[in-house]
């Protein structure tokens, strides 16, 4: 016990991430499932009235995207995995990544005392002002929650930062890394330069409420678009620190499935992640179509917005072409890694309409952006996260998952989340608002309701399978033997299993034709 | 440590402010609040309505021949001899500094109609009114002083916009709010502003405001300055934008940390003689 | 060389279709419909692109199965042309796309946003948890009547929270909020009733924060209107 809360190890760090994540998502899962109860039918159907269920949907979104999907993907995985894949010892600063994950359960601990205290924040996860000042609920818990992880994902971007630049093994050129170490380099430079903004503006709210302020509160001088236009600013590249280390993880998993390298690794790395990173950052005002702010500059936002097609575009490509001329075999991280190649597309061609401002001024929060957004960024990037965790499940446990059992949560999943959220699209278009407590104005989508309902539930048995297999494989499992996928990546040909303590047993060099992609003829040299 | 910094950047700009409150000249006997214009109430409404004027040298023109630039609107009468000539002076004068600012210019981004709520006015005294104006060059020619053509018209028109007048026998004079008013290219109301003090800065965004959603790409300057700052309803005036500030602050403060990060770890990593291989170029 | 040409002539093309169609901008009396057919071209450009994706993915799985234990991948390498082509041609056909919805979305929000000279307004007030309409002639209401046959304009502010002005049946929204006026227009076709709906989360009563759009005969709305109500 004490040698892992104490750890300075990445492994054991990352490991911790990971636990601590799927807790937040646990109970942010239960939340969707109470959330989707109450809208089955017409009418208050679980409780009164929305006091509440407003608190759900707060939870639902905070810890879903703050304390999951981020620290899934940029505290999990990249912790995990980085060191082992540059040849790294460990990170550049051991101590300041413990204190990141200890900063990152404090979170998880002040999110979860919304559960307790009395007046629970609901400001969903924008807190936008004047609301979050006025109501009655503690804002002060969501804004020091996102302090605490705005404070531990800074400290993680410097690390890591510093950690891939200054500590690859000898000979490793910016060429032969791997991609999921690209996307996630360019999801730190994005957490790094932006997180200040969002920490500042929600600090600002602080004061407003509690100190009296008006920074926020127009008859003072304050701007109420303001807010919204700082809480963007950082939160839609948030939705690229989600999406490209899922890239990255998704990436991995194909190559080393269908034995193929990356395709068109250059494009794809300067390109697709660094031409998302760029672009990511201004196109934030498509948040704020509908919002009542000038004219031109909500249709200037239009065209950067459908640029991002770009980048995300010669991602997609780049997904598709690793499956070229490959020797494919579907194990669970496959499956996974392969149902996202479908799901990118659904998620990311529904973002067409919603890039377009005049489009928008009709869809802007309905439940067709609602569903839109948990496909592109909520399942996808869910979907990677698990992908990658049965994918370095040999390497994290020595011990492998139970393929039947994964396999049916597997199915469970994809059939659900498909189920709870196609038919939202088609309710969305009709009109029916997001956040809702209860659609009298629109009783014609109650049996559209109950069957998403039931797909939610669907979901819920796929996910209670999937995390069985893992506490199953991670106790019960058999002894995996080394590198059972045969990938090239470092983290699986140069460590043992599972690694120890410094990670590799001889510090690895690597010669100017190795590259983590060397199946078939390959060299670093022809990717 | 973006915290601190914060804390920092509040500390200093808690200083700041306070001052400058409404004052109005005290030759009135009325509560100048009651003759107030509810700003709230009025902001958004449309003046166009079937309005012809009369200017000072007898030619009718409506709202369309102002052009397609704001329009700052001031209430007035003519045969007034102590506050309107004033107000309108007052008004000359800080059009005056605003040209020197030479962000806005009279003409290109915006023009003056001066216009009497008074039935009795008629060109002729528009005229003596414009004439004891003594406008400077650089104002005469986009400065109108105009009476309505229809004098029926004028108390719906400032009931539309909430100006409320009322004739006191006992002192022969009107009473009646001092506001400018700052009216839109698509002819509606964007600003009112009371302050008869009203500083050259105040005008200046006020006007920007109202041409706001007008900007070419060739204003980026105006645009960003009126970004900087944000109207502040109960004092009557404009003030920077601070979250803005803060926000720029931050922005930087993220990416010296990694500086001094990324500063640290070379260090660290030449001391510990790690070799950083051969294969740097890109 | 010759796939160079076809792509820059056909950028061009519609770039030069885009540009007069940007510069346009006369308003139309209904942005509603226009609405329902651009949606209608988006739907079909979404499709006809996940059809391909989707069919070359599917296609890639079936063939390339693994057959043996120890059987490796068999991808070509790129040349540097073939890896540059790879990017700009996809590059080109994504940005002949883009252009062609931002010029048609262009053109849409112009018809959205220019309020039709003639247009009734009338102003509202948004607090939690309601709206309150009001005429020009004063008359207050609680649910949103209108003439048939005219565009009306809403006009207005909160008193509070941020809210969102949303008519689901017209393809319209605009937020509400202190201290800026925000506005929508439509144009009620034929008389009949529609949802207004609150669409920013304003606490408690967010989702009953709704009332009707009554669409009358303009002489049931001159009378309507000519009551004190
Ligand atoms: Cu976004
Ligand atoms: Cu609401």
């Amino acid at each position: 016990m004490k040698e892992w809360i104490f750890t300075t190890d990445h492994k054991r760090i990352g490991i911790l991430y990971l636990v601590g994540s799927i807790a937040a998502f646990a109970v942010a899962g239960i939340m969707a499932l109470l959330i989707r109860v109450e809208l089955s039918s017409l009418g208050p159907t679980l409780v009164e009235d929305a006091s509440q269920y407003n608190v759900w949907l707060y939870f639902h979104g905070a810890a879903m995207i703050l304390a999951f999907l981020i620290p899934g993907l940029t505290g999990f995985v990249a912790n995990y995995c980085i060191p082992l894949m540059i040849g790294a010892h460990d990170v550049a600063f051991p101590r300041i990544n413990a204190f990141s994950v200890w900063l990152f359960w404090f979170a998880i601990v002040l999110a979860l005392l919304t559960f307790v205290i009395p007046d629970p924040p609901d400001v969903l996860w924008t807190g936008y002002p004047p609301y979050s000042v006025q109501t009655d609920g503690n804002t002060a818990f969501y804004v020091f929650t996102v302090h605490l992880l705005g404070f531990s994902s800074i400290l993680g971007a410097v690390n890591f930062l510093c950690t891939v630049i200054y500590m690859r093994a000898p000979g490793m050129g910016w060429n032969q890394l791997n991609v999921f170490v690209w996307t996630t380099l360019g999801a730190f430079v994005i957490q790094l330069v932006m997180i200040p903004v969002l920490a500042s503006a929600v600090t600002l709210l602080l004061f407003d409420k509690y100190l009296g302020t008006t920074f926020f509160n127009p008859e003072n001088g304050g701007d109420v678009l303001l807010y919204q236009n700082l809480f963007w600013f950082y939160s839609h590249p948030a939705v690229y620190v989600i999406l490209l280390p899922a890239v990255g993880i998704i990436l991995e998993v194909l190559a080393t499935f269908a034995r193929n390298p990356v395709f068109n690794y250059k494009v794809t790395v300067y390109g697709g992640i660094w031409g998302t990173v760029l672009l990511g950052s201004d196109v934030w005002a498509h948040h704020l179509y509908t919002s009542g702010m000038v004219d031109w500059l909500r249709i200037g936002m239009m065209v950067t917005t459908l640029l991002i097609s770009l980048p995300v575009g010669l991602l997609t490509i780049s997904l598709v072409g690793t499956l070229y001329k490959g020797s494919i075999s579907f194990k669970t991280p496959m499956v996974y890694a392969t149902s996202t190649l479908f799901l990118i597309l659904l998620g990311g061609l529904t973002g067409i309409p919603l890039a377009m401002t005049s489009l928008t001024v009709h869809l802007a929060e309905t439940y067709f952006v609602m569903a839109h957004f948990h496909y592109i960024m909520g399942i996808t990037a869910t979907f990677a996260v698990f992908a990658g965790v049965y994918y370095w499940f040999p390497l994290m446990t020595g011990k492998m998952y139970n393929e039947t059992y994964s396999q049916i949560g597997f199915w469970l999943n994809f059939i659900g989340v498909n189920l709870t959220f196609w038919p939202l699209f088609g309710i969305g278009i009709d009109g029916m608002p997001r956040r809702y407590f209860d659609y009298q104005m629109y009783p014609e989508f109650e049996s559209t309701q109950m069957l998403s309902t039931v797909g939610a539930f669907i979901v819920a048995a796929g996910m209670a399978i999937t995390i069985l297999t893992w506490i199953h494989g991670a106790i019960l499992g058999e002894k995996a033997k080394p590198n059972p996928w045969g990938s090239k990546s470092m983290e699986w040909t140069h460590c043992e299993y599972p690694p120890g303590p410094g990670n590799f047993p001889t510090p690895p060099e690597v010669t100017a034709e190795w590259s983590p992609y060397n199946y078939g003829k390959h060299t670093a040299q022809s990717l | 440590m973006i915290r601190w910094l914060l804390i920092i950047a509040l500390l200093l700009l808690s200083g700041v402010d306070e001052a400058n409150c409404t004052s109005l000249p005290s030759d009135s006997q009325i509560d100048p609040e009651l003759l107030r214009v509810d700003d709230k109430e009025y902001l958004g409404v449309k003046v166009t309505e079937g309005s012809v004027f009369i200017d000072s040298q007898g030619k009718e023109f409506t709202w369309k021949d102002l052009g397609d630039k704001p329009v700052i609107l001031v209430l007035s009468y003519y045969t007034c001899d102590g506050f309107c000539p004033a107000f309108n002076t007052e008004l000359r004068s800080v059009l005056e500094r605003v040209q020197n600012l030479s962000r806005v210019k009279i003409g290109d981004d915006f023009a003056v109609l001066t216009l009497s709520f008074d039935g009795n006015d008629d060109p002729e005294s528009a005229g003596m009114f414009r004439e004891k104006l003594a406008l400077p060059d650089e104002l005469e020619k986009d400065w109108k002083v105009a009476v309505f053509k229809e004098r029926d018209r004028i108390k719906s028109f400032t009931n539309k916009i909430g100006y409320k007048f009322f004739w006191s026998p006992p002192d022969r004079m009107f009473f009646h709010p001092n506001a400018f008013y700052f009216i839109t290219p698509e002819r509606r109301v964007s600003r009112i502003l009371h302050n008869s003090l009203t500083d050259a800065s105040d005008m200046e965004l006020a006007i920007l405001d109202a041409k706001f959603s007008r900007m070419k790409p060739t204003e980026i300057v105006n645009f960003a300055v009126s970004l900087c700052y944000s109207y502040n309803y109960k004092e009557g005036k404009y003030g920077l934008n601070y979250p803005l500030f803060i926000a720029f602050g931050s922005l930087f403060g993220g990416i010296t940390a990694f500086a001094v990060a990324a500063n640290v770890s070379r260090k660290k990593a030449e001391k510990l003689k790690i070799s950083r291989g051969k294969g740097e170029k890109l | 060389m010759t796939i160079w040409f076809r792509v820059v002539a056909m950028v061009s093309a519609v770039a030069l279709w885009a540009v007069p169609a940007m510069a346009e901008g006369k308003p139309l009396q209904d942005h509603t419909e226009h609405w329902n057919t651009l949606w209608h071209h988006v739907i079909l450009d979404m499709t006809a692109i996940a059809v391909v994706f989707a069919a070359i993915t599917i296609w890639f799985l079936v063939k390339y199965k693994r057959t043996s234990e120890d059987q490796e991948g068999d991808s070509p390498s790129l040349s540097f042309g073939a890896s540059m082509a790879w990017a700009i041609i996809p590059i080109f056909l994504f940005l002949a796309d883009d252009f062609y919805l931002a010029a048609n979305g262009w053109k849409l929000w112009n018809d959205q946003r220019q309020v039709p000279e003639n247009a009734m307004e009338v102003k509202v007030t948004a607090s939690m948890w309601s709206w309150e309409y009001e005429y020009e002639n004063g008359k207050t209401s609680e649910d949103l009547v209108v003439p048939v046959g005219a565009p009306v304009v809403v006009r207005g502010s909160s008193d509070d929270v941020v809210h969102g002005m949303s008519l689901a049946d017209f393809r319209i929204k605009e937020d509400i909020m202190p201290g800026r006026i925000t506005y929508l227009w439509f144009y009620p076709k034929e008389v009949g009733e529609h949802v207004w709906t609150c669409t920013e989360y304003c606490g408690l009563n967010h989702s009953d924060m709704y009332n009707k759009v009554v669409v009358k005969s303009k002489a049931d709305f001159d009378s309507w209107l000519g009551t004190k109500g």
